[in-house]
């Protein structure tokens, strides 16, 4: 075969999985990709476009029975090719891990939990070289540090569970580069991680690119992680590439359909879901006025008697330092002293990253948790929410009729017939009509759950609804048509959004106002297109520009 | 289509038995409710250890009983106290669970590790407890019994409603104004019907072997009144003689008891494909 000069190249592959019974159900078709020596090249799609599948099925990690049935994958062993497909196990591992490693998305779970960090590293270095020893050791906290760990040593007596995520991913790195691998395969590296997170795990990535040439194979669904590190990118839509050439060209000007679509979904700078200026009747629907809240719990054996007290905010009786004397407990306050108002008729978005308290203010104002501090008043007597996870927040034993039927029954609204028919009219408002009134939310796809969430908070009629994140579970295209169906809910029935997302590319699509918040308070706050355009805290700096 | 068809056959195979096995159990019992082709308690110095014929297809006991009505009549006395005592299992312990559950706090505590009590004792010991308290005799049983079987089922719907109502579910029908009752009972209740069916499947199980065993002990149901452990005590005495006088209400434990685990193992198994 010819010396083309790439270092993997996949020609016509199609991967296939055993069906129950007889012959193959392929998964991907024609796949044709090839990646220089030292470039990095993505692959974007939406999950389930086989972009994952087809890369593990390439370096034969495929679980399941999945295999190629079709096509070819060479990749460059020296001076020649070697065809990966056709090799045995034990010749496929000798590549593995020494020229191509992987890194996955989730690093807890690819990672032993019971042995130490260091010493999972090592393995690579037992593996594949002949070094021992002190030497051993030496190399891996080397690469610890070049992976941007810090305190190396005591790192490597520790057990995964006592990282961060961050901290684990970057561990997950070291061990794929420690033998300096030509190529690295990395399946969505940075999906599980926080944004301001993401960035570095992407820049660390690009490092170790152009300073040991290292190939890599980034896969994502993340066009802006795409971006930010390969210079070439192929696009996977229904198990075939649908488009690919190079990342700046196909951005600007993508040709095909499906592209343009993830491109709008995901960007959507210029598309902006409300007009600019809306302008709200200015009658206020929240006020919050020094609004704290608090988790309780269990004190760390070693902090107990140290914080308990202190931590009992200023103010309080005595009795209740006492209490939490007692049950061993102690209050955390996660929000601490925000104030604002939301005015009929807004939608008003909170962003920050997981752990500032975002989730924790939406659900106290819900009335979720009742250890909050300050004032709150709401115009309206119970705010709806809909939250995250659309496969926890429905009830899987009850038909989605039922479900949304029980808020008219509990506040005793109209005889059976006029229920059964509100409710039917509110499925065909959320776009799901009739005959989804007798099927278990188990039969749903997660965008056809979100949408009965959003019909069971809208049912009562009320006019402040929060959404906790409402669309974060969700891929990129169904996204968008969840974001559209939410503006036209509150256009149609005038309602007052609280929307919590860690996504600025929701939030600048669908609110007015937008709150920054950052260690339990809120930083800056204003028209969304003016703290997008010229953000002011530089939290918020860092979160605009980690997006892209 | 028909591919699908062949799937859910084979995965449901002893599921299938299992139903088999017991409605057939079942339907002997049910027609000894009516029908037994002698009387179960009429005894014939002249048909004394007599091996199975025609007329007595699985022989006569050391008094001259027949077997085969004896079982029939035995079984439904066995099967009530096995239905009876699970039933009161069930409901006391549903309840327990799911207020202890649902609420936590001190109350769950002091139940819980009154629960752990029962539980740290072998239960047939603690039925016999029981028993010399409040008497022998099938009713006193099925109390006995009932309270001793109610540990199992409170620890089990408590363990799911912990899970359940930290679920999002919970909190939107708090959100829409439902109240805890019926938090508790009409949308997380459901929640535990499959593990709920498994438990009552085992339950029944361990019911039906208890009366067995609490009736070999002469401590449940009382001669002349037949239950299969009474009858297999009975026998027990004439193994060498009269083998046949244990293979029937022996062999009638046996197939219950087998018919209610394959039916509660394949229902685990379904819940865990659902996930």
């Amino acid at each position: 075969m010819e010396n083309s000069g790439h270092l993997l190249e996949l020609s016509g592959v199609a991967v296939g999985f055993p069906e129950k019974g007889r012959g193959v159900k392929l998964v991907t078709q024609g796949v044709s990709l090839y990646v220089d020596p030292g470039e990095a090249v993505g692959i974007v799609g939406e999950s389930g476009s086989g972009k994952s599948v087809s890369m593990l099925a390439s370096v034969g990690l495929l679980s399941g029975g999945g295999r190629i049935v079709e096509g070819s994958v060479r990749f460059l062993h020296g001076e020649e090719y070697i065809e990966l497909n056709t090799l045995g196990q034990k010749e496929l591992n000798e590549v593995r891990g020494d020229e191509i490693s992987m890194i996955f998305q989730e690093p807890m779970t690819s990672l032993n939990p019971v042995m130490t960090v260091g010493r999972q590293v090592c393995e690579m270095l037992v593996l594949h070289t002949d070094c021992a020893g002190e030497e051993r050791r030496g190399r891996v906290l080397d690469m610890f540090k070049e992976a941007g760990l810090s305190d190396v040593e005591a790192l490597y007596e520790k057990y995964p569970h006592q990282l961060s995520g961050g901290m684990r991913q970057r561990v997950m790195i070291a061990m794929a580069m420690i033998l300096r691998p030509k190529l690295l395969i990395a399946d969505e590296p940075t999906t599980a991680l926080d944004v301001t997170v993401q960035a570095k795990i992407l820049k660390l990535l690009k490092k170790f690119q152009t300073e040991y040439g290292t190939a890599i194979l980034l896969i994502s669904h993340d066009l802006g992680v795409i971006r930010s590190v390969c210079s070439r990118a192929a696009v996977m839509c229904g198990g075939r590439i649908v488009e690919q050439g190079d990342v700046e060209n196909l951005f600007e000007h993508p040709q095909e359909d499906y592209t343009k679509k993830l491109l709008s979904a995901a960007l959507g700078k210029e598309n902006v879901l409300r007009e600019a200026g809306v302008k709200s009747s200015g009658e206020v629907s929240v006020r919050v006025e020094d609004y704290s809240v608090f988790y309780e719990e269990k004190a760390k054996r070693n902090e107990r008697g140290k914080n308990r007290i202190k931590d009992v905010p200023e103010g309080k009786s005595r009795l209740s330092a006492l209490s939490a004397l007692l049950n061993g407990k102690t209050r955390r306050e996660v929000v601490k002293h925000v104030s604002f108002e939301l005015y009929a008729g807004e939608i008003v978005g909170i962003v920050g990253e997981s752990g500032c308290g975002k989730s924790t203010l939406a659900k106290a104002l819900a009335g979720l948790n009742p250890l909050t501090e300050g004032k709150a008043w709401i115009s309206c007597s119970q705010p709806q929410m809909v939250f995250q996870d659309p496969y926890g927040s429905l009830n899987p034993a009850k038909t989605i009729g039922w479900l949304l039927t029980e808020p008219l029954r509990l506040h005793r609204i109209g005889t059976r017939q006029e229920q059964y028919r509100a409710v039917c009219e509110m499925l065909d408002k959320v776009g799901l009509g009739e005959k989804y009134y007798g099927r278990y939310p188990g039969t749903l796809s997660g965008g056809q759950r979100q949408r009965v969430a959003i019909a069971m908070a809208i049912m009562l009629r009320r006019s402040f609804i929060v959404l906790d994140e409402p669309v974060s579970a969700l891929d990129v295209t169904v996204q968008e048509q969840i974001l559209v169906l939410l503006v036209k809910l509150q256009k149609e029935f005038g309602l007052t959004y609280l929307f919590i997302s860690h996504d600025m590319n929701v939030i600048h699509r669908i609110c007015d106002r937008v709150f920054v918040m950052y260690g339990g308070e809120i930083v800056e706050s204003g028209e969304a297109s003016q703290v997008f355009l010229n953000p002011k805290h530089p939290y918020t700096k860092k979160l605009l520009s980690a997006r892209l | 289509m028909k591919k699908k068809r062949r799937q859910r056959n084979t995965i449901n195979f002893s599921l299938a038995v299992g139903i088999a096995l017991v409605s057939a159990v079942l339907l002997f019992v049910f027609v000894g409710l009516f029908y037994t082709p002698y009387d179960p308690m009429e005894m014939s110095m002249t048909l004394k250890n007599k091996a199975p014929s025609l007329s007595h297809p699985f022989g006569t006991d050391y008094l001259g009983r027949d077997i085969l009505s004896r079982v029939m009549d035995g079984a439904g006395t066995t099967f009530l106290i096995g239905a009876a005592t699970v039933l009161i299992g069930l409901v006391a312990g549903t309840l327990i669970g799911a207020f202890t559950g649902y609420y936590g706090g001190l109350a769950d505590e002091i139940l819980m590790r009154l629960n752990d009590t029962l539980t740290s004792f072998p239960s047939i010991l603690l039925a016999l407890v029981f028993v010399s308290v409040i008497g022998t005799g099938k009713y006193n049983i099925i109390i006995a019994l009932g309270i001793i079987f109610i540990p199992s089922f409170a620890r089990v719907v408590r363990g799911e409603f912990i899970v359940q109502k930290e679920l999002d579910y919970v909190r939107n029908a708090k959100l829409l104004g439902a109240g805890n009752l019926r938090i508790m009972f009409v949308h997380i209740l459901p929640n535990t019907a499959p593990i709920l069916i498994s438990a009552v499947t085992i339950g029944l199980n361990n019911a039906i072997l208890a009366e067995s065993g609490m009736s070999y002990l002469s401590l449940g149901v009382q001669p002349p009144d037949p239950s299969l452990g009474r009858m297999l005590s009975e026998a027990q005495g004439y193994l060498m003689s009269a083998p046949w006088a244990a293979v029937a209400p022996g062999m009638m434990i046996v197939l219950t008891v087998l018919g209610f685990s394959m039916i509660s193992e394949n229902i685990g198994r379904g819940e865990m494909r659902g996930k």
